[in-house]
C-alpha cells in the first residue's frame, strides 16, 4: 500500500516538476532575457552602423601550447 | 614502461565517439551508436569508452588525459546569444534546449571527473582545432593546408590555417551564423530530410535533377571574392525554427516544403541539384583561396562538409592542391581523435607517431566468439579455409548473390569500407534496385559505392588518385559496371590496396579473375534507419530481416536457404527512426 502511494506521489511530483520547470524558465527567459535584449538593442540603436565588409574572415583566436588553457570550459 | 594514454571524446550533440592513444599511437576508435543501435547517438559513449579501454587492456585509472572535442561554455553562450537577439521569438527552443544544457551539457567537466576519477586530467579543445587535428595530425603529410566546414562548432562554422610537423595554427575563421553546413542543412529538411543526417541522401538525389532553382538559391548566400561566404540574414535569422526558414525559402521557390517520405518531384530534384551546385561552388571557392593564401601543395579537410564527396572530387581537380588528405570519420565522431591527438602532439609537444591508412579501428571478433553465436543459435554455417572462403564468396557474387561480409575490426566513421558491407556484382544494372529496395528498404534514387582495385582504378574511373576512405566522386569511364555508375555517370570510389585490407583485396581480386571485372557493389552492412552493424548477432539479425543471399561472418558461410525462421521479427522496421 505504502509503495503503491510512494509511486504515485513520484510520479506526480515528477510531473509537477517539469512543469515548475518550465514556468520558471519561461520567467527567466521574459524577464531576464528580455530586459538583457531589450537594453541590448537600445545600445545597438546608438552605434554607428556598420561599413559593408567584403570579407567573412575573421582572426581564428590565438592557440597557445598552454595544457592550463586546455584545463578551461571556455 | 608507464605509457601514456590519452582518450578523446565527442558527445552530446551528433554521432558520439571514443578514441584511445597509446604513446600517440592510436589504439581503438568507435562510435557509440554501433553498440547502442541508435543511429547518430549523440548521448556520453559509455560502450565505446568501454570498448576502447578493453582493446588497450587498461582500466580507467590509467588514463591519462581525458579530453573533450569542444568547449562546452562557449557553445552554451553562442546558444543563449541567438536566443537574446532573436527574443522574444525565440521562446520555444529556450525551453526546449535549457533543461537539456541546465541538467546535462553544462556539466562536462564534472561528469567526466565523477567517471575517470582525480587521475586523469580533464581537457577541453575548441572544436574546430578539433577537426583540423583529425585531419592533419593523422595525414601522411609534414605540411598541409588546413580546411574545417561544418554546421557549427562553438562559434565557429568555417576555418582554415596551416599544420607543420606537430603545430597546427588555424588563421581565419567564418562565424556563427554564416554556415556552409547549416546552409546545406536547412535545404535537406525543406527537401523532406531529416537535417544534420540526411545531407548525404540531397547529395545522392542532385544528379536527377538540373540546377534551375541555383540563381534563386543565390539569393541565400553571398559569395565574397576572397571565398568567404555571408549567409543572409532574412532567410536563416532563426537557425534554430526549420519551419521559419522552409516558409521563407517556398515564397522563395514557390513550392512548399516538402513532407518526410512523401513523393520525391522532378521540382525536389533540381532544388537538390541546385543546392549541391552551390555548395560545391562555395568549397571550390574556400579551397581556392586557401591555396592562394598558404601556398601548400597539400590540403586537410575536415568537418561534416568535407563528407561532401562530390565536392571534394572538385576540391582535387580543380582547386589547384596536388593532394587531399580527408579522414575517414571527417564528421563529429572524428572530433574525438582530433581531441586527443591535438593534446599529444600540440600541447605535449610528442612527435606525430600515428599516420592514418585505414579505417579498421572498431572491435572485432575471433572464429571462436563467431562459432559459440552461431552454435547458440543452432544456425547451420560451414566453416571454410581463408582461401576456400574467398573462392565460395567470389563464385557466389559471379552468381548475382547478394553477400554480407563481416570481418575483422569495425570501420571508424560513417561508411562500410569492406569489414562491415553488403556486397553484389556490379555489373548487373538490376542489382542497384533490388539491393535498395530488398535489402537496405531504402529510397530507389540512391547510388551505391563502388571498390576496385587501387592498380584497376584508372582503367573505370576518371581518378587519379586513391580513394581509400570512399570519400571522392569521379566519372566512370567504362559501362560495364551500371549498378555503380550514378545517372550523372558518376561513382563513389573505394580504392581497396592488398596492405590494409589483404582479404576484401583478395576476394575482389578472386571475383576479377572469374568476370574479368575489378568492381564489387560495397554498402554499409546495415537498412535504412539502422547504423552499421557491430557484432555477429548484429548482422546476423540484419541477414535475417533482409533478402540477403549469403552472409559470411569470420571463416563462416551462412546461406539464407537454410536459415530457420527468425522468431522476434515482427515490427522491428518501426523501431527505427527513419532519416
Amino acid at each position: 500500500m505504502f509503495n503503491f502511494f510512494k509511486k504515485n506521489w513520484f510520479r506526480f511530483a515528477r510531473v509537477l516538476g517539469r512543469i515548475n520547470s518550465y514556468i520558471i524558465l519561461a520567467l527567466i527567459y521574459f524577464i531576464v532575457v528580455g530586459l538583457y535584449a531589450a537594453v541590448s538593442r537600445l545600445l545597438g540603436l546608438f552605434k554607428a552602423k556598420k561599413v559593408s565588409r567584403v570579407s567573412g574572415w575573421e582572426s581564428y583566436p590565438s592557440q597557445p601550447r598552454d595544457l592550463k588553457k586546455l584545463e578551461q570550459e571556455f | 614502461m608507464k605509457h601514456r594514454y590519452i582518450l578523446g571524446l565527442s558527445f552530446f550533440y551528433h554521432d558520439s565517439a571514443a578514441a584511445l592513444l597509446r604513446d600517440g599511437e592510436l589504439i581503438a576508435a568507435a562510435q557509440e551508436e554501433r553498440f547502442s543501435r541508435v543511429k547518430h547517438d549523440d548521448s556520453f559513449p559509455e560502450c565505446a569508452i568501454e570498448y576502447v579501454l578493453k582493446e588497450a587492456g587498461i582500466g580507467r585509472n590509467e588514463l591519462s588525459y581525458v579530453v573533450f572535442y569542444e568547449k562546452p561554455f562557449l557553445h552554451f553562450e553562442r546558444i543563449i546569444r541567438t536566443m537574446i537577439d532573436t527574443w522574444p521569438w525565440s521562446i520555444g527552443a529556450f525551453l526546449n534546449a535549457m533543461p537539456l544544457w541546465l541538467k546535462k551539457k553544462i556539466w562536462v567537466r564534472q561528469m567526466l571527473k565523477k567517471e575517470f576519477g582525480q587521475k586523469a586530467s580533464i581537457l577541453f579543445t575548441d572544436h574546430h582545432l578539433s577537426h583540423a587535428a583529425s585531419a592533419f595530425l593523422c595525414s601522411p603529410f609534414e605540411k598541409a593546408a588546413i580546411l574545417t566546414m561544418d554546421g557549427v562548432g562553438e562559434r565557429t562554422t568555417t576555418a582554415f590555417g596551416v599544420g607543420e610537423g606537430n603545430l597546427i595554427e588555424l588563421k581565419k575563421q567564418i562565424s556563427f551564423p554564416h554556415s556552409l553546413g547549416l546552409f546545406y542543412s536547412a535545404l535537406t529538411s525543406y527537401l523532406g530530410f531529416k537535417p544534420n543526417s540526411a545531407e548525404y541522401k540531397v547529395m545522392g538525389l542532385a544528379p536527377h535533377g538540373q540546377p534551375v532553382y541555383a540563381d534563386k538559391l543565390r539569393n541565400l548566400i553571398t559569395f565574397n571574392n576572397d571565398g568567404s561566404y555571408w549567409l543572409n540574414r532574412a532567410y536563416f535569422k532563426d537557425m534554430d525554427k526549420l519551419d521559419r526558414i522552409h516558409k521563407k525559402i517556398e515564397k522563395l521557390l514557390g513550392e512548399p516544403a516538402r513532407e518526410q517520405e512523401s513523393v520525391l518531384s522532378q521540382f525536389h530534384k533540381n532544388v537538390a541539384s541546385s543546392l549541391q551546385l552551390i555548395t560545391e561552388e562555395a568549397v571550390l571557392g574556400l579551397a581556392r583561396w586557401v591555396k592562394k593564401e598558404t601556398k601548400a601543395d597539400n590540403l586537410c579537410l575536415a568537418g561534416g562538409v568535407a563528407l561532401n564527396c562530390v565536392a571534394n572530387g572538385r576540391i582535387l581537380r580543380e582547386s589547384g592542391f596536388k593532394n587531399i588528405f580527408i579522414q575517414p570519420a571527417a564528421g563529429d565522431a572524428g572530433g574525438a581523435l582530433g581531441a586527443a591527438l591535438y593534446v599529444e602532439n600540440h600541447i605535449l609537444g610528442q612527435p606525430r607517431r600515428f599516420q592514418m591508412n585505414h579505417a579498421y579501428w572498431g572491435p572485432d571478433y575471433t572464429d571462436k566468439e563467431i562459432e559459440d553465436f552461431c552454435g547458440g543459435l543452432s544456425v547451420p554455417c560451414i566453416k571454410l579455409d581463408r582461401q576456400q572462403l574467398i573462392e565460395a564468396v567470389s563464385e557466389l557474387l559471379k552468381e548475382n548473390s547478394v553477400v554480407g561480409w563481416f570481418q575483422g575490426r569495425m570501420e571508424f566513421g560513417p561508411r562500410a569500407l569492406g569489414n562491415r558491407s553488403i556486397l553484389a556484382d556490379p555489373r548487373k544494372k538490376e542489382n542497384w534496385q533490388r539491393v535498395n529496395l530488398k535489402i537496405k528498404f531504402r529510397e530507389s534514387f540512391r547510388p551505391f559505392a563502388p571498390s576496385v582495385l587501387l592498380n584497376d582504378c584508372q582503367e573505370y574511373f576518371d581518378l587519379d588518385a586513391p580513394s581509400p576512405y570512399m570519400l571522392l566522386v569521379a566519372q566512370v569511364k567504362k559501362n560495364t559496371v551500371p549498378a555503380v555508375t550514378h545517372v550523372d555517370n558518376s561513382a563513389r570510389i573505394q580504392t581497396v590496396v592488398q596492405e590494409t585490407n589483404p582479404m576484401y583485396h583478395d576476394l575482389i581480386t578472386a571475383f576479377k579473375e572469374k568476370t574479368g571485372c575489378p568492381v564489387l557493389i560495397n554498402t554499409s552492412f546495415n537498412v535504412r534507419g539502422e547504423p552499421i552493424v557491430c557484432s555477429p548477432e548484429d548482422a546476423f539479425k540484419c541477414f535475417m530481416r533482409t533478402e540477403m543471399d549469403y552472409l559470411v561472418l569470420g571463416s563462416f558461410l551462412l546461406d539464407k536457404k537454410q536459415m530457420p525462421a527468425m522468431k522476434d521479427n515482427d515490427n522491428w522496421k518501426d523501431k527505427l527512426v527513419l532519416d
